[in-house]
């Protein structure tokens, strides 16, 4: 009798073993693993107002220009002709419809810019998107 | 006999504390090393053809001019101003039109986050067809 009433008052664990698994699931999933292919050192400037940066094109060339106005991809400093070379390919292999996103640090200056600028628009991309910080992480 | 097939069966019940500790634990871990992503912005622009006697042409009356200087300071229409005026005049202008052509000049030795805060107040009014032209001989020619 007393055997049966300590059975029936044992806490049934499945249910938040479930839970915690689904959340460890989730966890790992949205888990960065694979190192990013940006500079972190680069402040971008402010944009509230500028629409959310999202489903970027798999084309996109990320050109990162830092404070010292050092131009970059994937970590990789390329000088204005260099950038040139492999600018003119990628808009030769896409038929000249590759998005172009500029990673300027906000105290770039602005000759800085300019020679990604003109680089892109001399291999014929006229189309160029700046990136802005819309949301901090201390802001969510 | 059935008190011994009770007893077995109590005995191959599966230990779960460990488990669950191991759960938590990890679970903890997670929680406490994951890092939301910062949300990113971008600001469409376009840049002309950077061949100098294309840019020898005066712009249409009908576009809005603005120049950025070195100390976010701001030219609309060959008047200084403030990013509050320049908000509330392009919001003026952009009543007309949302389409009309915003010309943006920007001196060589300006700062980048003045012109990025040039084109957020242009995305906040609405204004889409933006054109970033490059001042001052610093790489050769001017571009844009």
């Amino acid at each position: 009798m007393g055997k049966r009433r300590a059975e029936n008052m044992e806490v049934n664990m499945t249910p938040m073993i479930d839970v915690v698994f689904q959340l460890i699931i989730f966890f790992i999933v949205t888990l960065k693993l694979e190192e990013d292919l940006i500079d972190k050192k680069i402040e971008l400037a402010r944009s509230r107002n500028g629409p959310t940066l999202e489903n970027l094109d798999p084309k996109t060339v990320t050109i990162e220009v830092t404070r010292r106005g050092v131009i970059k991809i994937a970590k990789r400093p390329f000088s204005p002709p260099q950038l040139e070379v492999l600018m003119g390919a990628a808009a030769r292999r896409f038929n000249y419809q590759v998005p172009v996103l500029v990673r300027g640090d906000q105290f770039a200056q602005h000759k800085d810019i300019r020679k990604v600028m003109d680089v892109c628009a001399g291999v014929g991309l006229w189309r160029i998107k700046f990136a802005a910080l819309k949301k901090d992480v201390t802001e969510q | 006999m059935a008190r011994k097939r009770k007893r077995e069966q109590i005995e191959a019940q599966l230990e779960m504390t460990p488990m669950i500790d191991v759960v938590f634990q990890l679970l903890v871990f997670f929680v406490l090393t994951i890092k939301p992503e910062p949300i990113f912005a971008q600001l469409d622009v376009s840049r002309p053809a950077p061949d100098p006697d294309a840019q020898k042409e005066d712009p249409p009356d009908d576009m809005i001019n603005i120049t950025v200087f070195k100390g976010n300071r701001i030219v609309l229409a060959n008047t200084v101003v403030s990013f509050e005026t320049l908000e509330s005049k392009l919001a003026q202008l952009a009543q007309y039109s949302t389409t009309q052509t915003v010309l943006i000049k920007c001196m060589g030795d300006s700062e980048h986050r003045t012109l990025i805060s040039v084109l957020d107040i242009c995305a906040k009014v609405q204004l889409k067809n933006l054109s970033v032209f490059s001042l001052g001989a610093t790489t050769g020619s001017r571009g844009g």
